[in-house]
């Protein structure tokens, strides 16, 4: 998948699964995640379960980072390294 | 005075009841001023999830009531203000709650058609649970299909949470750097969640979500899996699904063909994981057009 196209279709998850009132395009690649959309763990817990019905990605214990969920960027990096190792 | 005669008055009657083994269960019993049309027992998920979703399982009951249904939730031993610990907790003594909690609402209502409601596990367990109490109607809201996944999840959110704490604590030692006993206490909680972060896998969970797994609900859980379930023979049931999404997910809708269910989709942020209270209207218009 293109880089881009896997950036927007983490966004359309993002907006999804939090519920968010923003167009998922409107989501900066590089955005801090955490802050401007107010993301804790429960939220967080939603967007694990999203990767892994997305994209197959399931988290190990080592990518409990939160680095991994810091922007679209970092996500989309993290996805790309699990499905194209 | 009959206890049926008192209940047929009292809109809602908090009391003790008995389930094997000398536990006392805790519940609420909510009936209309009539004679009740159907009682619903409410059957609750458990730790952190039961807590966000007491509020909207409370309002549940009062749309039923409203619309002439009784109903009694209450609380599985070792949890809510029910008698004995959670650590010795099993599903098969919760099966014994659910069953002492049918006996009880028909000892209230004589007569009237049982329907069980189940939240996550607490749906898993109605589901095993409606055909030998005799249940008419089921309603399973967002039943855990895998307990092995379940576990697993469990665990994913407690290392979120020890992730965001440790992350928070960094920030705060970074900003407090010349207040040496915030730094060691910030030490102290990082090097805790540090150690939540490096423990294995869920096998080896000694805990859910905060909550202490005796080895006999662990081996339980992990075992739990629904999609093994056929038609409950008799028992009308609806599969309800909540989250963002119309379309029903591919393995919830294998297992309503399974068991010959009906699906809703209701699209609300999964309150049994949330902090805030969120309205649940949409699933209450659910529930309640499941008519008997």
């Amino acid at each position: 998948m293109a880089s881009s196209d896997l950036k927007l279709k983490i966004k359309k998850m993002i907006v999804e699964r939090l519920f968010l009132d923003v167009e998922a395009q409107d989501i900066g690649d590089d955005a801090p995640l955490m802050e401007t959309y107010g993301i804790d763990s429960v939220a967080l817990f939603e967007l694990v379960v999203g990767l892994e019905d997305e994209f197959g990605v399931v988290m190990e214990d080592v990518d409990f980072q939160i680095d991994t969920f810091k922007s679209v960027n970092s996500i989309a990096a993290f996805v790309q390294e699990k499905v194209e190792p | 005075m009959s206890s049926a005669a008192t209940s047929t008055r009292s809109r809602s009657e908090p009391f003790f009841f008995e389930s094997p083994g000398s536990a006392r269960l805790f519940g609420v019993w909510r009936a209309p001023s009539s004679q009740p049309r159907a009682i619903w027992i409410i059957c609750p998920p458990f730790a952190e999830e039961e807590k966000s979703a007491h509020r909207t399982l409370v309002e549940l009951c009062e749309a039923l009531r409203a619309r002439g249904d009784a109903s009694l939730s209450f609380g599985y031993r070792g949890t809510a203000d029910s008698s004995g610990d959670f650590v010795q907790a099993t599903l098969a003594l919760w099966r014994d709650d659910i069953r002492a909690a049918c006996r009880e609402a028909q000892r209230r209502a004589p007569g009237v058609p049982l329907a069980l409601i189940g939240l996550r596990l607490g749906a898993s367990l109605a589901m095993q649970m409606a055909t030998e109490v005799g249940a008419s109607r089921l309603v399973l809201i967002e039943p855990v299909l895998h307990g092995r996944s379940y576990v697993g999840a469990m665990s994913q959110r407690k290392k979120l949470r020890a992730m965001m704490t440790q992350n928070d604590l960094a920030q705060k030692a970074a900003s407090q750097n010349t207040a040496a006993d915030a730094a060691s206490n910030a030490n102290g909680f990082a090097a805790s969640a540090q150690r939540v972060l490096a423990t294995g896998d869920e096998a080896d969970m000694d805990d859910l979500d905060g909550w202490p797994l005796s080895t006999t609900l662990r081996g339980e859980l992990q075992a739990l899996d629904l999609m093994s379930h056929v038609a409950t023979s008799g028992v009308r049931t609806l599969v309800v699904q909540v989250g963002p999404r119309e379309q029903i997910a591919p393995p919830l809708q294998r297992f309503a063909q399974n068991v010959g269910a009906t699906t809703r989709a209701v699209v609300m942020k999964p309150f049994w994981n949330l902090v805030d209270y969120t309205r649940a209207d949409a699933l209450f218009e659910a529930v309640l057009n499941f008519e008997f």
